[in-house]
């Protein structure tokens, strides 16, 4: 009985063995997928320097996010492909909660910009002049700024739309039947 | 080190040795049907990948439940002066072919595998000077801890894939956390 036993241990074990190392191969295919089709997703650190710890209103930003306990402003160019990937996901205003969007025109007329991606909501700024970006000294976009308990945190570039819901400091899921409000 | 301990060591350290070589050539019989055809014997490649494939895991299962048996030993002797062959032959070679003897990995089939020869050699040679004397169950149960083992080596490497696959992931998350919301202006 013991030898049955050990026998079927033995060959589960071969089996898992196996399973797993098929499992790892894939992996590792996958990596090398991403790695070969540069479509690894990382953002970027950009230093707030001075500017960490600062009120978002001391900017131009809305002054309600001074008393906001978790929040991300994304910063986006009417210039940038992936500014125009981005707020494609956000198109019709489905802006997920705690998330502000800043529009800045670089290449002209913003209001184009926004109507083209029905942009429309409380929570979509445009920042005509470029003075909040100007305050801020940043110079490239898109950008997610975070802030919590009123004050800027950190700042990182936003590669992906995948990493944009990643840094929505408010989680949502994509309905087909109810966009979040904006 | 008494004669019968270099004898448990020896044989333990072969059937260690080919049992993960033969599982890893499982995983990855194609690189190995590969290199065969590169030395010269595409015709009988793949017939010839299987048969090692099977004399390896011939070889582990015999040592494991026959410690005394000479013939297993001669198996692993007579695997390792073909590795040896194919290391040989691999020199002779115009361009690197790449080894595969323990699946996956860039080494490069040559003299690492002449190299060796003495040592699988010696390790056979330790055993048969003073056989084991396990039982079959205690053979099977040392086998099992060894695939459980290896079990556990691949899983960890698995997670770690895993988790920088799983880092570069869509993440669309559930809406758990609507009080945290900022009300707009």
């Amino acid at each position: 009985m013991t030898t049955v036993l050990l026998v079927v241990v033995c060959l589960l074990a071969v089996v898992v063995f196996i399973q797993i190392g098929a499992q790892v191969e894939l992996f590792e295919q996958v990596r090398q997928i991403r790695s070969y089709l540069d479509i690894e997703d990382k953002p970027t650190t950009v230093e707030l320097g001075t500017l960490e710890g600062a009120s978002p209103s001391r900017f131009g930003l809305p002054p309600v996010l001074d008393h906001a306990e978790q929040a991300m402003v994304l910063f986006v160019s009417d210039k940038c492909e992936t500014c125009r990937t981005l707020v494609s996901a956000l198109r019709g205003g489905a802006v997920p909660l705690s998330m502000w969007v800043v529009v800045v025109p670089v290449r002209g007329d913003g209001n184009e910009f926004i109507n083209e991606f029905g942009l429309h909501g409380e929570r979509v700024i445009l920042d005509d002049e470029e003075h909040i970006v100007g305050s801020l000294g940043l110079d490239l976009t898109p950008v997610a700024l975070h802030i919590a308990e009123g004050r800027l945190t950190r700042a990182h570039t936003v590669p992906s739309v995948r990493q944009m819901y990643a840094a929505t400091p408010v989680p949502y899921q994509y309905s087909l039947a109810r966009k979040p409000s904006v | 080190m008494t004669s019968s301990v270099a004898g448990v060591v020896g044989q333990g350290a072969l059937i260690a040795i080919f049992l993960v070589a033969a599982l890893s050539k499982v995983l990855t019989n194609r690189a190995l049907t590969q290199t065969i055809s590169k030395l010269g014997f595409s015709a009988i490649a793949r017939p010839v990948a299987l048969i090692v494939i099977g004399a390896e895991l011939l070889a582990v299962t015999a040592m494991t439940i026959m410690p005394s048996a000479t013939w297993p030993r001669a198996l692993v002797a007579l695997l390792a002066l073909s590795f040896a062959g194919a290391g040989i032959l691999a020199l002779g070679a115009e361009e690197k072919i790449k080894c595969g003897c323990f699946g996956g990995g860039g080494a490069a089939l040559g003299w690492r595998q002449v190299l060796y020869l003495p040592l699988w050699l010696g390790l056979a040679a330790a055993a048969e000077f003073a056989p084991p004397s396990w039982s079959v169950d205690e053979g099977l149960a040392g086998l099992a801890a060894l695939l459980l083992a290896l079990v556990a080596w691949k899983l960890l490497a698995e997670v770690r894939l895993w988790r920088v696959l799983r880092s570069d992931r869509m993440v669309v998350p559930n809406p758990t956390q609507e009080d945290a919301e900022v009300p707009a202006a």
